[in-house]
This record gives C-alpha cells, structure tokens and sequence, in this order.
C-alpha cells in the first residue's frame, strides 16, 4: 500500500527526534546536576583555585622617603629590590647536586659558593631568605627556572650614598625598612609611607591582562635636614683628624647658622658606615665610645672653662660686673679643704672680667659667681637651657645633669661657675653660645628644614639676655682667639673670631682624673654678627689636653673651609683691629 | 478456570484496516480531532510543515474528512468560521503584504530591514576589537609597571651616585691627584678690591691658559711628588696646627714659594704672585697671597681668593696658579 511508507517514515523521525530530545535532555540534566555541585559543593575550592591560577596580588611597597641636606643632596634614600627565598628541602629534593644549583645562584646573589650551598641544603629548614637583590638580578635568578626559588618578593633596600657622613644623625634601618636608629627611627611614621597592593588577572602565559590597584600606595615624605653636605664632609674630615692625631676616645663637631639656630653639619668619630655596618655598632671598640652614638646629644660631660661664658652673661645681665669690671686674683683659692687654682701657675694679679674670659681663670670665674650668688647663678644656667633637653629632633638627647640651687653644697660656688660640678651637652652648649651670637635668643636647635616639602616651622626662642650683654659678651670672646689668649693659634688673620676654650678634667671613681680630660672649643664668625658658631668636643686625648690646643684647631680648619664655602664675609667693616691685629679686644 | 482456547478466538485477528488515532506530530499545528482546531495556533506553519500536512491530509483523507479539516493557518479567533484547506492563500496574502508594508512608516522598514546585519557585524567587531584592546591595554599596563619599577631603581640608583660623586673627599682625592691640594685655614686670604687700580691690574694679569703645558705639568709632576701630595692632602684635613704656628709667617713663605715654583713649572701667567695688588680681580680675586703681610691682603673684602698650594707639604710648584686657582674655586665653593 502506498500511504504505509510515508507513515513509517513519519514514525521512525519521530522516535528518533524523540530520542534525541531524550538524549539531550539528559545531557541537559547531567550538565545541570554537574554546574549545581560545582557551583553549591566546590564552588568556593574552584573560586580560590581560580584566583590563584588567574588572579595575583602583590604588594606594591611605599618607597621611604628621602633623607637629603638642605641642597637636596641625597643622604638617604630607598632603591626598589628583590627579596630571594629559597626552599632547601624542595631544592635537596629535586637537584641531586644542589652545588650546581649553588654554582649558578651565587654569582647573582654576591655571596660565596660555599655560604649558599650551606643556605640551599640547611637542613629541615622550609624556607630561608637568601639575599637581597636589584630587581634586575631577581630577573635573572627567575629566569634560571630552578625549583625550589620562590618568585621573588619585592621590597626596597636603604642606601647611604655618602657613607659615613652624618650616619649618627640619619641612623639607619633594619632589614624591613624600619628605621632603628637616628632620624630614620624618629621620623620612621613620616619617612615609612603606607603600602598598597595590586591585583592582576594574568593569562594562560601568566602576563598580565589587567591590572588594578586594590589598595593605594601612599609614598612616603622626604626628609629634607638643615645640614650641609659639603660642611659635613669637611666636620668629619677635621674630626678624623684629630682622631688621627690625638687618638681620643671620641669627639663630636656641630656647626649652627646662631641667626636661625640651625645644625648645618653635626659629626661624631668614630665614624660608622651604614651601608656596612659592623656586628655590633653599639659596642666600644678599642677603648673609644660607641660608633653608633651619637655624642653630640647623648653624652654629658663636664664643660670646664667653656661654662665661664654663662657664668660671666649673668652677671653681666645682672649688672654686678661690667667688661672691665677689675678682680683681684690671688694664686689659689681654698675652701672647705680644696684647693682652687687656674691652669697657669701665677701670684696675685689683678684682671678684669674680659681678662678672666681671656686667660680662662678658674679664680675670676668663682669671683664672678661669689658677685652673682648662688640663686641667680642657679637661675642662670636654667635660663642658659642646661639641666634640660634643647628639645632637638634627634634621637636619645641627655639632659645633662644640673644640680638645684637648694641641693647646692658649700664648695657647688667655686666650681660651678667655671663649668665643674655638673653635666651638659655639646648641644646645650651649642643652644646657650647660639643665644650669646644671636643677640641673645634661646630657640631649640634646628635640624629638619622641611617634611615632604612642607616647611618646618622656625622655633620661636625666648630673649634670655639683652641684645647689650650679648655683644658685649662676644666682644670679650675675641680676646680669646687675641694674642695671649687661650686659643690665640686659633686666630686667622682677617677673620673676626670669638669663641671659648675648655679643659675639663674627668671624674674616675669619685675623682677628677689626673690624665682624662675633654677638650672642647666653642666659637663663632664673625664676633661682630655671627653667622656660624662651631663646637668641637674631644673626649679623653691623649698627648695634648687643652682646648686651645687640640679642639681651637679643628674649630679653625672648620672656620677656614666653611667662611669662603658660604661666602661668609669674616670681618665685616668696621673690622675691629683685633681681627688683623689680634692682641687685645678693640672694644671697650 | 478454564483458559481460554487457544482457538481462533484467543488469537488476534488479522489487521484489515487502519484503527482511527491521532496523528502524530511532525510539525507544525497540532490537530485535535474532537475540536478540529489548532491547539496553538500562535505561529504560521512553514512551507515544509505545510507540506507535510498536506500529505498528511492526503493519506488519511477517507478516514478522517469530515472532521480533520486543517484551519486557517493565520485565524486566530475561534468564532471565526472554518474554511476549506486552500493552497493559494499564501500567494493571496503577499500583496496584501506588500501592501500593508507600503502603508508602514519608513522607520518601521528600516528597522526591519537587512541592513541592520551589517551594522550588527560591523557593531560586533567593533566591540570585540574594544575588548582586545583592553586587553591589550591591560597587558600593556602590566609591562608599563615593569618598565616603571625598572626606571624607579634605575634613577634611584643615579641619585645615589651623584650623591656619591659629589663628596668632597672623592673630589679632593682626584684633585690630589691632578696636583690640587686644599688650602689651609691660613692661606685664604680676603683681600679689599675697592680701587679702580687694583681691578686693573688683575685684569691685565689674565692671561689665557696654556693647556697643553699645564697638563704636561701636571703629567710630570705627579710622577715626582704623588706620594708628597697625597701627604699634603692628608695633612691638610687634619686639625694639626699647633698653638702658635699661625702666628708665624711660615705660611706666608710656603704660599710664596709655591706660587713662584708653580709659575716656572706651569709656565703660565699667574694671578697674583706676591701681593694683593696683582691678584685681586674686581671682586673676586683669585691666587695666592702671602700670608706675611695680613694688613695689606686682608681689609674685608667680599672677594674670594683660593690660594693653590700645598701649603703644609710645601710641594714644589703643586700646580700652575691659573689651574690651580679654579680648582681651588671649585674645591672651596
């Protein structure tokens, strides 16, 4: 029958449609039933195993802010680096002969074939951090493909590219970029910045096909100090001279602008290189201070004759002496069974206070603060700033140690006034000749110029002597660098110089000690109107122990580079006669 | 009980005739054979399911006439009237199509119309091409951050070496080594440049410098006095002076002495070989003067004379006063 063909055809389509429809339908099922467990039971597995393979997320470190002087040249900064991990246990593992492994890695690191296998093969360690290195090296090293090296980790490394200079006052940082010491420790929040973190989406070769940032990379601020770089090499060139020659213990320089009261350079010997520090910089080395210490600010010390300068500003201000004030000077002075004499052996004389200052009498000085009193001698060196931080922004500044008026003994008047019997810093020291060369303002020493560009305000300072007392103090000053002075050999001719020497002995066991002395020598240019006032602190030298003779000359090198470097004019007219002629003060 | 026989009676009998059933679908409209009408007549029928049905028709035509008669493919009222099955009504509605087309309004026909397959080509390649972009971009971002890590650590590291090769110990090493050694704190000299007189005769005492010679000075001695002059070098950063020397015209002698050894040795013109009046140069003065005669050299002045000389090692003629002279500015500046 001729209608049966098409029927069976008909159905034979349909069954087979119908098969299909089942086929797929089951498919359908299965693919449903698949995406439902992989999407309700191992969707979150999938998810994380996604992001690892596609998705990265990597630091972005913030690059510590700069440390520079005050004409931006570079003291600090941070230079982007790779840290190098290694797994021994995986490398052990994998190479049978880990010293090929180490043969080609050591080259790239810096480090000794020996030193890095010993690192690679440490035993039952899973993890260690080998070096260090410029991202340019950890390109390399990935590029080696050895199994068992972590994909390097970015982080930054700390350079100092001038070394020693200043390395005390910057400090310097750990392993992790956290400042440990000196201004890196004290303004490790403003130099540190805050991290970020990227995120890529990398593709089947592991390039990046998109990248965001997640968290944005704050930078951190630049630090600019009010220290030249140039005057702080020629400080520390100086210093490692008297190092050299006078094999001190230590010695500390600071050079300030006294108008404005800024450290334009702060040196210490030893000298310490944060780019290569020893085991342990903190240690002494050698009977010599730490190298790492910072003696400008954290060691006190008896000032000596240098103390005679505040003693004399009192009395002055006061009124109970005047520069030409004359004191009867017997050869000693004796009380409560000491005995109190100056440096030169002399019979009775009769000098006026800028005498006193002259020849550094210890017997004037004791005359001038019996003139004073105690209460106003113990005002004045409150006033002066000792017995309390300058309050400078370096790390670890002493008090010194100062004792109260009421706590005063009997003898605390013949030797308090000629700088025994109580501790300062050379900062202090710094702080009080600042305010006799300025005119008379006590401001806290000044060493940051700015933060990340922002200027740091000036301190204000408070008028401690009249602008009077000051000058007429200065002028005294000049009749020490003047013939016959303590520190005439200091004197260049031309230059209008004033400064004060001291000579203190040191107490050993209770003892002023007969052979340690500290040497100190404080100074300005020009007496007229200073616009640089330099200490040069020398702790326990050996051969020579005075003043005059061993810091007078550092303070003079120092004065003699620094004057034309600044284009400092030495003399300004009226030049007195004691700056070509230096024999005695032209004035009064 | 009894089974029942397995007689003619327990068999099937033999399939005369086609049972009546409902068809199965192929395609197209489903018929109900109680109702007559499409259950879905949502959707024109195809040419192909048209065609089918036809044969359909064909085939069960005597069985199931009076009550499979397809409707119309386009009816959707139900209260409409059943018509007869007719092949030409689709040829009969494409005027009316055309028609109806003609009175629709242009933006309806060009929303419909063909063109829009190119534009959605052409609108998809745009978007993929965007996307390979962004990629692209993506990718490109990724190097760029390289490149900028790269050029990060490479200026950082450039900062650090002009900080490094700016420090006065290097430069005074190589000026040591070129025969410069830093003047002392005594042979700086400022010197009063107030009268006309002593401007002129500076400059009259300018002179170009020979070069050549003063390298070939230079050459020679470094051979002869290097390990001197590195002494000097040495000396002249260390607070050596005792009490007293300054005081004594020693200096004085040295930078003299130096400055005529220098001028034999260079063979150049020198500013200023003893005295203020030859070396002062307007304001700036340059060369040496001696130290013995403070009164006439020293008057205040903003001039800024950087002497040459070794003037602790004494070294024979370190170097010629024009080169010296600059690298004494350079150094002290």
């Amino acid at each position: 029958m001729s209608t049966s063909t098409p029927r069976r055809t008909v159905d034979i389509i349909d069954r087979r449609v119908g098969l299909l429809f089942g086929v797929f339908l089951l498919l359908l099922l299965v693919a449903v039933a698949r995406a439902g467990y992989l999407g309700l039971f191992r969707g979150s597995a999938l998810r994380q195993a996604a992001n690892a393979q596609q998705i990265q997320t990597a630091p972005i470190p913030a690059p510590r802010g700069e440390i520079t002087d005050r004409n931006d040249v570079v003291l600090a900064l941070s230079q982007p680096a790779d840290v190098i991990n290694a797994d021994p246990i995986l490398i052990t593992r994998t190479y049978k002969h880990p010293q090929t492994v180490a043969d080609r890695l050591a080259p790239l690191l810096r480090m000794t074939r020996s030193s890095t296998l010993n690192d690679l093969t440490k035993p039952n360690t899973g993890y260690i951090t080998l070096a260090t290195v410029s991202p340019r090296i950890a390109t390399e090293i990935t590029a080696l493909n050895i199994n068992g090296i972590s994909p390097p980790v970015p982080t930054e490394r700390r350079v100092y590219p001038r070394g020693t200079e200043a390395a005390q006052v910057i400090g310097w940082t750990g392993t992790n970029s956290h400042g440990l010491l000196g201004l890196e420790d004290v303004f490790n929040q403003q130099l540190a910045g805050v991290s970020g973190t990227r995120r890529s989406v990398l593709d089947a070769q592991g390039k990046p096909i998109s990248v965001t940032t997640a968290k944005a990379m704050v930078p951190g601020k630049n630090l600019a100090l009010t220290i030249s770089a140039p005057l702080q090499s020629e400080v520390e060139q100086v210093l490692a001279g008297v190092g050299a020659q006078y094999q001190p213990a230590g010695a500390t320089a600071i050079v300030t602008d006294p108008q404005t009261d800024q450290i334009l350079a702060l040196a210490n010997w030893p000298a310490v290189n944060p780019n290569a520090l020893r085991s342990d910089p903190f240690k002494p080395v050698g009977g010599q201070v730490p190298a790492a210490e910072d003696q400008a600010v954290d060691m006190s010390y008896e000032p000596g004759s240098t103390f005679k300068a505040i003693t004399v500003a009192g009395a002055l201000q006061d009124g109970v002496v005047t520069p030409s004030t004359m004191f009867n000077i017997p050869p000693y002075l004796e009380a409560y069974g000491h005995k109190i004499s100056d440096a030169e052996v002399h019979g009775y004389e009769t000098l006026s206070v800028a005498g006193i200052l002259k020849v550094s009498s210890n017997i004037g000085a004791v005359l001038i603060g019996h003139k004073l009193g105690a209460s106003r001698f113990g005002y004045w060196v409150n006033r002066f700033g000792f017995g309390k931080p300058t309050g400078v922004a370096l790390q670890g500044e002493a008090q010194g140690i100062v004792p109260p008026v009421n706590k005063y003994s009997g003898l605390s008047m013949y030797n308090l006034p000629f700088g025994q019997g109580q501790s300062v810093t050379s900062m202090q020291m710094v702080q009080a000749y600042d305010a006799i060369a300025n005119g008379g303002v006590l401001r806290t020493p000044q060493i940051i110029d700015s933060i990340g560009g922002r200027k740091v305000s000036e301190p204000k300072g408070k008028r401690i002597v009249s602008a009077r007392v000051a000058s007429e103090l200065r002028n005294m000053l000049r009749g020490v660098l003047a013939d016959g002075g303590t520190a005439s050999g200091a004197a260049i001719p031309g230059y209008d110089l004033a400064g004060k020497t001291g000579t203190a002995s040191v107490v050993v066991n209770g003892k002023y000690s007969g052979s340690d002395y500290i040497a100190s020598f404080i100074g300005m240019v020009p007496a007229s109107h200073p616009k640089l006032v330099v200490a040069v602190v020398v702790n326990y030298p050996k051969g020579v122990i005075y003043g005059g003779s061993v810091a007078a000359p550092a303070f003079q090198k120092i004065v003699g580079w620094a004057v034309p470097h600044f284009g400092i004019d030495p003399c300004p007219s009226p030049c007195p006669r004691s700056a070509t002629n230096p024999a005695v003060p032209s004035h009064p | 009980m009894t089974p029942p026989a397995a007689t003619a009676a327990g068999r099937r009998p033999a399939r005369t005739a086609y049972a009546p059933r409902t068809p199965r679908r192929v395609s197209g409209l489903v018929f109900r054979p109680e109702t007559g009408r499409p259950a879905r007549p949502a959707t024109r029928p195809s040419a192909r399911a048209t065609a089918a049905g036809a044969a359909f028709e064909a085939a069960f035509a005597p069985a199931f006439e009076p009550a499979f008669a397809p409707a119309p493919a386009r009816t959707r009222r139900e209260t409409a009237p059943a018509r007869a099955p007719s092949r030409t009504r689709l040829p009969r509605e494409a005027p009316q199509r055309r028609a109806r087309s003609r009175e629709l309004p242009r933006l309806d026909r060009v929303v419909r119309g063909r063109a829009w397959i190119p534009v959605l080509g052409a609108l998809l390649v745009v978007i993929v091409g965007m996307r390979v972009e962004v990629l692209k971009l993506g990718s490109s971002v990724g190097r760029q951050l390289e490149q900028a890590t790269a050029l990060e650590s490479g200026n950082a590291a450039l900062r650090a070496q002009v900080s490094e090769l700016s420090g006065n110990q290097r430069i005074e090493q190589l000026a040591a080594a070129m025969g410069m050694t830093m003047p002392g704190p005594m042979d700086i000299h400022f010197v009063k440049a107030s009268s006309a007189g002593s401007a002129n005769a500076a400059i009259r005492g300018i002179h170009a410098p020979a070069s050549q010679t003063f390298l070939s000075g230079i050459a020679s001695e470094r051979q002869t006095n290097a390990a001197s002059t590195v002494g000097a070098a040495n000396t002249s950063a260390i607070g050596a002076l005792s009490t007293g020397t300054v005081a004594t015209p020693t200096t004085g002698t040295t930078t003299a002495g130096t400055t005529t050894a220098s001028t034999t040795t260079a063979g150049t013109t020198t500013t200023g070989t003893s005295t203020a009046g030859t070396t002062s140069a307007g304001t700036t003065t340059a060369g040496t003067t001696t130290a013995g005669t403070p009164s006439a050299t020293s008057a205040g002045s903003t001039s800024t004379g950087t002497g040459s000389v070794g003037a602790v090692s004494n070294t024979s003629g370190t170097s010629a006063s024009t080169g010296t002279t600059t690298g004494g500015a350079s150094l002290g500046a």
